[in-house]
């Protein structure tokens, strides 16, 4: 650290809206983020904490019910929001790439995974034969067997840690600088789940490639990236390196999150869990901290008004425990 | 062991299904153990490995192919109608979809009262319903709940409403298969701490079936490690977390992430899990073992007692021993 490092992907204050009953609901509200070259962040939260939608908005892959009111996402200093449907296309897939969570329903089931992995790079103008050498070369970068004869299996052929290798081949075929990781390793099995976590390590290492890592698991978060932001109904309630998050958290929310870790140092006590569910988007209060409702240490002053991100020790918290230094 | 404080007892317990060419398939391979009365039987193991097969040989949803599981306090009720549907009031599982196991179409009210019509418990409607409320009650929802249906309930509730069915009868045995994994975080700790308070209040025992080891070992008093359809290690929870011989359940716990503790050793398994169809030679886990040997791939280890209460099924202990 401490070396300035050339920003990727941008984003700021970002707002996306779903419309409700006649009113909007905010899915995202005021999010601001930034990558760096080379990075591997995280977005942390439950389901339904806006986490994907973020993720989606930056690839202009957001439902067509969604409304992005404010905010800009820049990617390598490209305004992207603004963009033609031309211009999206270009960069789905060269510049940023993505992973879905399900490598099961991923992949077309009837086209051949080698097929499947040439496609997006010739959809960006390799040639036939250029586009076969480096499918076959990221298919083993990615650390699958007997490449040849895997070119030409079928989706169903393969188990699910293969399934999600194939995957990572084919967002990775272009290059891209950053790559867009929405809970990869949620549908596997632990020891596949270690097996990707050091193959994405791996690959960011060599490739340099910037990683966006979607996740609820504080556990393969915290072995895996440099930075983390917690995520909490659509805003972002504390940021920080991923050390400092897990060592020393500030909001309590986090705390909340962490303290429901289960673990056997944790064995005859209780654990601490957050009382209640993350509210649906319409019942998101208007005004005030959205963790109010659930929250152990509120006070009168975070039902009316909303806290203002504030840096404490080394990383940025959103709650009015931590009020702005004068 | 003592054995009047065991509840249920397996012993070589084999469930095989009919695969293409009348191969069979080994879901579960000669297993013997017992859980004793008023633990948390954690069985961990990776998708595939038998786990949930198990579960429901355990509380006979499905019928074993040979062997046997007998139950201590109650009979089994096998051949005999009426004995078995009293062991059925004994025995209740907790599947790992809540969105999937209870019926969309009825109000929970009528979902927790149904098992008590069909065991013909309580005198009237009125005296179901205030045992409906009570148990109600023990899971943290309330009597507004009676009349909601399914789906306005969210998954850490519905997974209550679970609790609750399995818990109305008062049974002595509750199998959890994967009842926290489809959970969030914050709701499975508060599932988890349910799980643990109706535990210490109703002496249940628990067969608790996940994937997740932070989980297994956060809540089980012992813990067994399947693979491939046998246990291959099995101990109390200490022994297992701190002393783990066989390389499986080494590379397990290797492989889980836990946000708490970074300083692990790095084993990571290459490849996955065999089909149970095409089990290998020997030991089952010799494909993917870093410390396999010759007597590995012809043979497959016994379970030996390496010390009081601690089991392992691997050929490198048993070098060591012998």
């Amino acid at each position: 650290m401490g070396k300035e490092r050339k920003a990727i992907l941008e984003i700021e204050h970002l707002h996306l809206d779903y419309r409700i009953g006649g009113r909007f609901c905010h899915a995202v509200h005021d999010v601001s983020l930034t990558i760096h070259s080379g990075e591997i962040l995280a977005l942390v939260g439950e389901s339904g904490c806006g986490k994907t939608q973020t993720a989606l908005a930056c690839m202009g892959l957001q439902p067509e019910s969604a409304h992005i009111g404010k905010g800009k996402i820049y990617f390598e200093g490209r305004e992207l929001l603004s963009q033609s449907k031309q211009q999206w296309n270009t960069l789905r897939g060269k510049g940023i790439s993505m992973i879905f969570q399900e490598p099961m329903t991923a992949l077309n089931p009837l086209v051949k995974v080698g097929k499947q992995i040439e496609e997006n790079g010739r959809n960006h103008g390799l040639g036939k034969i250029q586009a076969r050498e480096s499918t076959l070369s990221m298919m083993e970068k990615v650390g699958l067997p007997d490449v040849g004869r895997l070119y030409s299996c079928y989706p169903h052929q393969l188990s699910g840690g293969m399934r999600q290798r194939i995957i990572i081949a084919m967002a990775l075929i272009n290059d891209p600088p950053l790559l867009i990781a929405d809970e990869p390793t949620t549908a596997l099995d632990v020891t596949i789940q270690k097996q990707i976590m050091s193959l994405m390590k791996t690959l960011n290492k060599e490739l340099g490639t910037a990683i966006m890592l979607i996740s609820h698991d504080l556990g393969v978060v915290s072995h895996l990236c440099d930075y983390v932001h917690i995520m909490y109904a659509g805003t972002i309630v504390e940021n920080g390196p991923v050390h400092m998050i897990l060592n020393k958290p500030l909001h309590p929310y986090t705390k909340g999150l962490l303290g429901s870790i289960p673990s056997y140092g944790k064995k005859d006590q209780r654990l601490d869990s957050i009382a209640g569910i993350v509210p649906s988007l319409e019942n998101r209060p208007q005004v005030g901290c959205q963790f109010y409702n659930r929250c152990t240490q509120r006070m009168a002053s975070c039902k009316n008004i909303s806290p203002h991100a504030t840096m404490r020790d080394g990383h940025m918290v959103a709650c009015h425990l931590y009020p702005e230094e004068a | 062991m003592r054995q009047h404080d065991i509840l249920v007892e397996c012993s070589q317990l084999v469930k095989e299904y009919k695969g293409t060419r009348n191969k069979p398939v080994r879901a579960v391979h000669d297993l013997s153990f017992s859980i004793r009365q008023g633990e948390t039987f954690g069985l961990v193991g990776e998708s595939g490995c038998g786990k949930s097969t198990l579960g429901q040989l355990m509380v006979r949803l499905l019928e074993p192919t040979s062997g046997t599981v007998r139950y201590t306090n109650f009979q089994d009720g096998r051949g005999n109608r009426k004995q078995e549907k009293a062991m059925r009031k004994e025995n209740q599982i907790i599947f790992q979809d809540p969105y999937s196991s209870i019926n969309p179409r009825k109000r929970i009210g009528w979902l927790v009262e149904e098992p008590l019509i069909i065991h013909g418990i309580g005198k009237d409607a009125q005296e179901r319903k205030a045992m409906v409320c009570s148990i109600l009650k023990e899971v943290g929802l309330d009597d507004s709940y009676l009349d909601r249906w399914p789906r306005e309930l969210s998954g850490g509730q519905r997974q209550r409403v679970a609790i609750a069915i399995a818990l109305i009868l008062n049974p002595s045995f509750v199998v959890c298969d994967e009842v926290v994994s489809a959970l969030d975080v914050s709701v499975q700790a508060q599932v988890l701490n349910l799980l643990q308070e109706l535990q210490e209040k109703f002496g249940l025992t628990y067969l608790f079936i996940s994937h997740n080891l932070q989980v297994v070992s956060y809540l089980s008093d012992r813990i067994g490690v399947m693979y491939l359809g046998g246990l291959v290690e099995m101990g109390d929870t200490e022994q297992i977390y701190h002393h783990c011989l066989h390389p499986y359940t080494k590379a397990l716990f290797s492989a889980s992430v836990d946000a708490f503790d970074s300083v692990k050793e790095d084993l990571l398994l290459s490849g996955d899990i065999p089909s149970p169809s095409r089990s290998p030679s020997g030991c089952p886990f010799h494909t993917r073992c870093i410390s396999c040997m010759k007597r590995c791939i012809e043979e497959n280890p016994r379970m030996v007692e390496v010390s009081p209460g601690h089991f392992c099924a691997c050929h490198l202990i048993q070098g060591m021993n012998t």
